[in-house]
């Protein structure tokens, strides 16, 4: 069972949260209507997660279902 | 004597059981590079051989022969995608599929079962009669059935109305059909080695340098190569051996796992598969039931199995076969995919001359294989994107022409 922190609740299980993708990226709070075609196309995809496996370990947003909070961890997706 | 003799002829009249071996040592030079030793890449460099004449092809393999989602997949073979685009690609795959075991002279175990898709509400009834008339436009024999067919069809189907999902109807597809997914590799090896193909095992690229003259330096453990054309098909690791040449893809890598029972005595005959509750299962002809699900809910390049998976996948298993409730689980796997933003591939040229993709698979390319292998041989060896794949090109994302095939995805993701 994989465990994500919430920066409110502490340690929860991972299947009450929706994965945002890496925090570098795009900030799912950002509006995406001051972007480019190909902005908002590569904002969209990584948002989403399109943004492949990296073997360096990297901040992702994570979103808590439960309490609507927003948290950032650092995991490495190669095998984490 | 006699048998000796008799297993001599044996040898030269039929496809031996045996893989080609890796070849000693790494060639300087190829014309064509083909990076992952699956279904994909195989079937590529058999058609580039055959179709094309192609010579001096080197495919190179990081671990051995279909040991990634060849063989992790659930061995399901479907045409009645959703997007006239899809449906026709993987229409003719199907031909190719029913004439592929005597081409490659191998038995791959190629059964018709027929795929029934279940809707467990009416906006799935809807979006079924959708798939249902897209895929007679195409020619691809699929309809809406009601409740009574459905029983008829697969009787052991609990159509009960006291469930948390009961069953409206479905989307019948009679030509589904399963293969030995392994063989389909092993096959496309011997054939393409027949044809002189050199197949690298055990020899994982770790960079791609582009040269100046448009040719690529490929680096591996085992030595170094120039390449005049490279093809990647590598599923899970798309992104990764991407980077090394400079392209980005919009690929979420997924773990997908599955699972397959003890075998018990034939019992289930269709192929059955239900978005809503994120499953699909079908019995072997050794009389195991495998079982898929969704795709793991975010980003993973691990091939862990799951605890989750598990009671998720056989508490809704129990929703439709209830008398399924003693078989036990034998085995459990998981395999890392490759998925685009609209569920449909990623196949063809890049921006970068003489660099070919074949990934964006998603929940599996297994069925694919025959005519990705075809399509793409078509383009790397004239340069010119085969008709059937050319709205699979990298630049729809970026000029919003994306297909929407994520409704005819097996499973819900």
């Amino acid at each position: 069972m994989r465990h994500v922190n919430c920066e409110l609740n502490g340690l929860r299980d991972a299947g009450e949260f929706a994965y945002r993708g890496i925090t570098t990226d795009a900030d799912p709070t950002d509006s995406l209507e001051s972007l480019s075609p190909a902005e908002q196309a590569k904002n969209i995809w990584t948002w989403s997660g399109y943004d492949g496996i990296h073997d360096d370990s990297c901040e992702e947003w994570w979103f808590h279902n439960p309490s609507g909070k927003w948290s950032k961890n650092e995991r490495a997706r190669e095998t984490e | 004597m006699l048998g000796l003799l008799t297993h001599k002829f044996r040898q030269l009249t039929h496809n031996s059981a045996v893989l080609p071996e890796t070849p000693e040592k790494i060639n300087a030079e190829y014309d064509i590079v083909i990076i992952g030793g699956g279904g994909h890449g195989l079937a590529c460099a058999h058609y580039l051989a055959k179709d094309f004449f192609a010579e001096n092809i080197a495919v190179f393999e990081k671990g051995y022969l279909g040991g990634g989602n060849t063989a992790r997949n659930t061995a399901i073979i479907r045409a009645n995608y959703i997007t006239p685009e899809g449906v026709a690609f993987y229409r003719e795959s199907m031909k190719l599929w029913r004439s592929l075991a005597s081409e490659l002279g191998i038995n791959l175990m190629y059964s018709v079962r027929g795929h029934l898709t279940l809707a467990h509400s009416d906006g799935a009834l809807r979006t079924m009669r959708w798939r249902a008339e897209v895929n007679k436009q195409c020619g691809v024999d699929s309809e809406v059935i009601d409740r009574e067919t459905l029983a008829d069809i697969c009787p052991e189907l609990s159509l009960s109305s006291h469930t948390r999902h009961p069953i409206h109807g479905a989307l019948w597809h009679p030509d589904g059909a399963t293969a030995r997914h392994d063989s389909v590799a092993w096959g496309y090896a011997r054939a393409a080695a027949k044809r002189g193909v050199e197949i690298h095992q055990q020899t994982e690229v770790t960079s791609i340098t582009p040269l100046d003259d448009g040719r690529f330096q490929i680096t591996t453990p085992r030595g170094t190569c120039i390449a005049k054309k490279v093809v990647q098909a590598v599923a899970g690791y798309s992104c990764r051996v991407a980077e090394m040449v400079g392209l980005w893809l919009p690929l979420r890598i997924v773990p997908l796992q599955a699972l397959v029972s003890v075998p018990v005595k034939p019992y289930l005959d269709p192929i059955i598969v239900s978005g809503s509750l994120h499953l699909y299962i079908w019995q072997t002809q050794r009389g195991e039931f495998v079982i898929g699900g969704a795709t793991d809910p975010y980003p993973i390049a691990s091939t862990r199995s799951t605890h989750e998976f598990k009671t998720h996948v056989i508490d809704n298993i129990l929703e439709l076969f209830p008398q399924l409730h003693t078989l036990k689980a034998m085995r459990q796997w998981a395999g890392i995919t490759d998925v685009t933003p609209d569920f449909a591939p990623l196949m063809g040229k890049t921006s970068l001359p003489n660099y070919y993709i074949d990934s964006g698979w998603g929940t599996w390319g297994f069925k694919a294989t025959p005519i990705s292998g075809k399509t793409m041989a078509e383009t790397v060896a004239t340069d010119k994107t085969h008709p059937l794949i050319s709205s699979f090109g990298l630049d729809r994302f970026t000029d919003f022409a994306l297909l929407g095939e994520r409704g005819a995805a097996a499973v819900g993701q």
